[in-house]
């Protein structure tokens, strides 16, 4: 992956967390991004035009329920709508793709975009993830999350 | 006045989304409907009264633009105003929408700011 894509997906990836979820973000090393969950949830997502490509993120499932609580705006105390967490983190990939795409290519190019899908994932598989230099790290509120693209 | 809204998206979480920014943006609100399609959104103009529609581009069964498409083709939902609200950013596609009948395009996120500017713009002043 380019650097400058490295660079300019993390930049609208914090943008995004902070509009969207008004939590900050910000770069970490990737061997940083450790966590004590036992559950982890990726959501992918394709799109192609001008370039054909990927988007994944994954962040501890907790992680999860607080960007869902942060983007209802719905205070912790009470219980989350049912899927709401797995559709909040969807809104959240789309939205960074979209602006990923923007920020990259301008505004000229029409791109296809799929419709987010998401699976939970194992610590062992988060732990794979984190040992593969191809995914960056962001720390939200201290909590890390790993994002990747992958464009051509 | 308060005006009679319809969301349709599929994402329960943007709708709650939508509806939330438009009270903090203080949009007087009367009814508010919700769809997670572009049919049930059709089913629901032809059975209630909607000033202003909201609606996302990519949903499962029936699109925003299939949506509109229908619009157009319906005498009395043909000038209903719809904004869409999406992460689309291509220039070239939302001039596509506003030729085909969409009155504005506000991309995601939204912020309660830009929310009412283009509520004003597609519903004109009001009293807030």
């Amino acid at each position: 992956m380019s650097n400058d894509y490295n660079e300019t997906l993390i930049k609208v990836c914090c943008d995004v967390f902070e509009n969207l979820s008004f939590m900050f973000g910000e770069t970490i090393d990737l061997s940083e991004a450790e966590s004590d969950s036992d559950a982890f949830i990726s959501a992918t997502m394709s799109f192609k035009g001008d370039k054909t490509g990927s988007l994944e993120l994954v962040v501890p499932a907790e992680t999860a329920d607080t960007l869902a609580y942060n983007i209802l705006g719905i205070d912790e105390s009470e219980d989350l709508p049912p899927g709401s967490a797995i559709d909040a983190l969807r809104e959240l990939l789309n939205t960074i793709c979209g602006q990923l795409l923007t920020t990259l290519f301008g505004d000229q190019p029409i791109f296809d975009l799929t419709v987010p899908e998401t699976k939970t994932l194992t610590l062992d598989q988060w732990d794979e993830r984190v040992e593969n230099d191809q995914y960056l790290a962001i720390s939200v509120e201290d909590e890390p999350i790993l994002i990747k693209t992958n464009i051509e | 006045m308060a005006f009679n809204i319809l969301i349709v998206d599929d994402s329960k979480t943007i709708r709650s989304v939508i509806k939330k920014t438009l009270d903090i943006a203080g949009v007087p609100v009367g009814d508010l409907y919700e769809a997670e399609n572009g049919q049930i959104a059709l089913d629901v103009m032809k059975d209630n009264w909607v000033d202003l529609v909201f609606a996302d581009i990519n949903m499962p069964v029936m699109t925003g633009i299939e949506m509109i498409q229908k619009m157009s083709e319906d005498k009395i939902l043909e000038n209903m105003p719809v904004i869409i609200v999406s992460t689309e950013g291509s220039k070239t596609r939302i001039e596509e929408l506003l030729k085909k009948g969409v009155r504005a395009y506000i991309r995601k996120p939204i912020s309660p700011e830009a929310l009412r500017n283009i509520v004003k713009e597609v519903m004109g002043d009001y009293d807030e």
